[in-house]
């Protein structure tokens, strides 16, 4: 069987903003996991929750806000989503164990996802923009302009947050209160509100994310429960803590998923990156990408 | 210290006898007391959630696997019912016995296979796994049907011993009388595996797994008990819901069964007999006790809304969960008893 090289191209430009959505979602997932140690089951939730920001904006009938103003608020609103969960549900259980941990964070997804059915029903919802509509075709591939403003974000906010975390003193905090937090409240770093920034900028990442991507799909009230778990696959592919590893994963997944869609059988994609992870699993429990703990 | 507050709201020995005698009967004569068959769906919709989580509960909460992919077993019990049985030609005891003991293996398979990992990676295995499951489930329609569902499950037929008729089982009485053995199986093995040197070992294998091993208790065989034990009873169960509603559908593994029964255990009070067969009593009857109260039947969103609330107030706020609660309880009237008495 022949392969025709530009649908092979266009399968690979597919999985790589597959991937860039899947390592956006799981950037805010292995940040709140690896500075605070909670593994947050309803972070998918917040990328469905951005998604349905976006499309009230843009289905507002008293104003049409364009989307380069639409971004930011999206963006805001889910950094602060996040930290409203963050303070009322999560924070109370912080010091428990990743028992309380996961089932605290299900229940929330459980009430997440049940609102947004009853506020906005379970019919699929388009939030089109400008820029899904134009394509671009370089080389005879076809691709829409919003995907590649996916991937160029995905890769300027990997770096950006490795600057982050590196060079900035709120960065440096963060890494310090995810090696040892008890000895950060001796040194005076307020854990406390670590916790709360961390969710911040997870929940800003996400909401970056769900802005640019929700455009590409559909958006429907658990949508983010797959991607809950597809972060999850990622984190624990890429090895737990090692948030580069998580990225590469997440691309990974993308890619593979896009060509078996493509090529073999589309109802069965999630089945094999599903069973990739669980291959992972149990060839390397402790990830594909070594064993280095840290940001 | 926390063994000695749960055993002075203990009842003496007698007491604990009487109430489980008293409690056998009541549901040996429940039906009796009604004849809407509406009633005896609720009934046995509550019989089904004890047994499927105090199953939950000896891997969840005894043995500390948080397996989130629990309702497989239960979900390939029903198909195993629904595929293997006509073409083997069994009968209905014969096809819970296949579907609990495929289920045993599969699940101590699985087990070998995910107890190398620990902890919340554990549970997103497991998790991943369900979802393979239940997509193979749905897309596999030369075996399953996929979401057309398999139809015409037959109803059970039971030859009584020493005679010669046959009992054809479709009345809801008939199906509640049948449930309960099952029940009273699950709990004395629940009881059995919880209690004395057994009940010992699984905290010690859930509280600290390494501690455990250096005191001789391996945690692999301890969950791995839990994990083959759960899943058979499951498996059974998945069973008898298929020769029960006689339809299998993929949902009958769906993550909505994984959130229900973590909701059960946790706000019953999670590892504990009495606070899992309430969470299993509560949220069995509340719903129907929405609809009965409200004009109209509330939307499944609302009520799953309203679960997770209390799932998570009660995570937040009561972690003990109502068993907990009702120790206290207890234990401050039995305090406030002897006072009471002393005044003249």
């Amino acid at each position: 069987m022949p392969i025709e090289l530009e649908i092979f191209f266009e399968h690979i430009l597919n999985g790589l903003t597959l991937g860039g959505l899947y390592a956006l979602v799981t950037l805010g997932l292995a940040l709140t996991f690896s500075v605070i140690d909670l593994v947050n089951f309803a972070h998918g939730d917040l990328f469905m929750m951005g998604s349905y920001t976006l499309f009230v904006l843009l289905t507002l009938e008293s104003i049409v806000l364009p989307y380069w103003l639409i971004i930011p608020i999206v963006i805001v609103a889910v950094a602060f989503y996040a930290v409203v969960l963050e303070r009322v549900a999560i924070h109370p259980i912080i010091n428990k164990s990743w028992r309380t941990h996961a089932v605290t964070t299900l229940g929330l997804s459980i009430i997440l996802q049940n609102a947004a059915l009853i506020i906005f029903t379970g019919d699929p919802r388009q939030t089109p923009t400008a820029l899904t509509a134009s394509i671009v075709s370089p080389f005879g591939i076809r691709i829409s302009m919003q995907r590649i403003v996916v991937l160029v974000v995905t890769i300027v906010v990997f770096v950006g947050l490795q600057w982050f975390v590196r060079r900035t003193k709120t960065g440096k905090s963060m890494r310090a209160v995810s090696q040892n937090p008890a000895m950060c409240e001796v040194v005076g770093i307020n854990v406390r509100r670590m916790a709360t920034i961390t969710f911040a900028i997870g929940g800003a990442i996400t909401g970056l994310a769900a802005v640019l991507i929700a455009p590409l799909f559909s958006v429907f009230p658990n949508m983010g429960a797959l991607l809950t778990l597809k972060a999850l696959a990622a984190i624990v592919m890429g090895g737990m803590g090692h948030v580069n590893g998580a990225i590469y994963a997440a691309f990974l997944l993308g890619i593979v998923e896009a060509l078996f869609g493509g090529y073999v059988s589309f109802a069965y994609k999630d089945v094999i990156s599903f069973g990739l992870f669980i291959l992972v699993l149990f060839v390397r429990p402790r990830g594909i990408f070594g064993r280095r703990v840290g940001l | 210290m926390s063994q000695g507050a749960a055993r002075s709201t203990r009842l003496p020995r007698w007491g604990r006898v009487a109430l489980a005698i008293s409690l056998v009967l009541l549901a040996l004569a429940l039906p009796r007391l009604t004849s809407s068959g509406y009633a005896i769906n609720a009934m046995i919709t509550t019989v089904r959630w004890m047994i499927f989580a105090l199953s939950f509960d000896l891997v969840a909460g005894h043995a500390g696997a948080v397996s989130l992919g629990h309702p497989v077993f239960f979900g390939v019990g029903a198909y195993v019912a629904a595929i293997l049985g006509p073409r083997l030609g069994l009968t209905f005891i014969s096809d819970m016995l296949l579907a609990a003991v495929l289920m045993a293996l599969l699940a101590l398979l699985a087990g070998i296979a995910f107890f190398r990992i620990r902890g919340v990676t554990f549970a997103i295995g497991t998790l991943g796994a369900a979802i393979i499951a239940q997509l193979i489930a749905n897309n596999a329609f030369t075996i399953t049907r996929g979401p057309m569902c398999i139809q015409g499950v037959a109803r059970p037929e039971l030859t009584i011993p020493f005679t010669e008729t046959t009992l054809r089982v479709a009345e809801p009485i008939q199906y509640y009388y049948l449930s309960l053995p099952l029940l009273f199986i699950t709990i004395i093995i629940y009881l059995a595996l919880t209690s004395s040197r057994l009940g010992r070992a699984f905290t010690a294998v859930r509280e600290d797994e390494v501690r455990a091993f250096a005191v001789g208790v391996s945690p692999l065989r301890y969950k791995l008990l839990a994990l083959t034990v759960g899943a058979g009873i499951v498996g059974a169960l998945g069973s008898f819901q298929a020769h029960y509603v006689t339809v299998v559908c993929p949902s009958e593994m769906s993550l909505a069964l994984t959130t229900t029964l973590l909701i059960i255990v946790f706000v019953g009070g999670v590892g504990s007999f009495r606070g899992v067969m309430i969470g299993a009593l509560i949220f069995s009857i509340l719903p129907r006790l929405l609809e009965a109260g409200g004009t109209q039947a509330i939307s499944p969103a609302l009520q799953q809304v309203v679960y997770g609330v209390i799932l998570v107030a009660v995570m937040v706020f009561m972690p003990g969960g109502l068993d907990d609660l009702v120790s206290r309880v207890t234990r401050r009237l039995r305090k406030a008893g002897p006072r009471e008495e002393q005044q003249p």
